[in-house]
């Protein structure tokens, strides 16, 4: 609909894909973009993971001192979050009413929700709990929070591409449990791994990855 | 060919305001600047059919203290939304009787 004129000239078939293409626009302009936030925890997860694996393999003679695995993890970590944080902030920016306070409480959530992980796993390690054995935990703790977390905001907005990014972090922790430590930390690659082909997939086919999962009839 | 509908939105601006207004959850509101950013329009266009909406009771503009500046929020009224949802049925109904002849 980019035209100024009045619509007593256009036909109704020329008009209704006016505003089917009009809404995507809009849509596409006032939530997040899928494609970006795909590619930014996706590579996020595999230097994190593939970090903190090299701080363990090999065995006893070690690729990178634990130290500087934890600082590139969480180096990849942060940056991922301040870029998601900035670009969902400025998609919503200008917008205001109760959706957007849905989503402050939901946003919240996740860092109330990371500091209690946290807290868990120091008390587990203090009660003696072999740091090896914890790195279990350390993998699917966070899968666990973030896919159920996901999930729930996929029911809540019927949004297909939190939908899709729960269910494979669901799946990462699954994996990530059945392998000993230290390889299970590779399934957190494989999941890394997973959001770049998502990313790649959004790019090509957007409606198998985002958009609404069920559609609103009579529109 | 298509005089049977909604005056007020069977005008192309008025009809692309109301297309993106109806894309949020009832409620919700857009700021004009983020408004007419998304329509690619002057303030003097958007202000004048943005009247002519409110005025049939489609939307709503709301002015609120943001800080110490004043922000405009526009949210498509119940009406507005109803109104939207007949607009759009019509056409169909109109493109059906088309294809038939």
């Amino acid at each position: 609909m980019s035209g100024r004129s009045d619509d007593k000239e256009r036909g109704p078939a020329e008009i209704l894909r006016a505003i089917d293409a009009e809404q995507l626009h809009a849509q596409s302009a006032l939530a997040p973009n899928a494609k970006l936030l795909y590619t930014a925890w996706g590579t996020a997860w595999v230097v994190l993971f593939l970090a903190l694996y090299l701080a363990y393999v090999p065995v006893g003679e070690p690729v990178l001192p634990l130290f500087a695995g934890l600082l590139i993890g969480a180096g990849a970590f942060i940056t991922a979050i301040a870029l998601s944080g900035t670009h969902s902030a400025r998609r919503a920016s200008g917008s205001r009413g109760p959706s957007v306070v849905q989503g402050a409480i939901y946003g919240n959530i996740f860092p109330v929700a990371f500091t209690l992980m946290g807290l868990l796993g120091w008390r587990l390690t203090s009660a003696g709990v072999p740091t090896i054995t914890m790195l279990s935990y350390w993998v699917a703790a966070p899968c666990l929070i973030v896919g159920v977390l996901f999930v729930a905001g996929a029911a809540m907005w019927n949004d297909r591409s939190q939908l899709v990014f729960g269910i494979w972090t669901l799946v990462i922790g699954l994996i990530s449990v059945a392998l000993p430590p230290p390889h299970n930390l590779l399934a957190g690659v494989l999941g890394g791994l997973g959001f770049l082909a998502l990313a790649f997939v959004h790019s090509r086919r957007p409606s198998l990855t985002s958009g609404p999962i069920t559609r609103e009839h009579g529109g | 060919m298509v005089d049977e509908l909604d005056p007020v939105i069977h005008v192309q601006a008025r009809l692309r305001i109301v297309t993106v207004l109806d894309t949020l959850k009832p409620g919700d509101s857009l700021s004009f600047p983020r408004l007419q950013s998304l329509l690619d329009v002057t303030s003097g266009n958007l202000a004048t059919h943005l009247r002519r909406l409110e005025e049939s009771g489609y939307v709503t503009v709301e002015k609120v203290l943001e800080g110490r500046a004043p922000v405009t929020y526009i949210s498509l009224t119940d009406d507005g939304r109803h109104a939207f949802r007949v607009y759009k049925k019509n056409l169909r109904a109109l493109l059906e009787q088309t294809t038939v002849l």
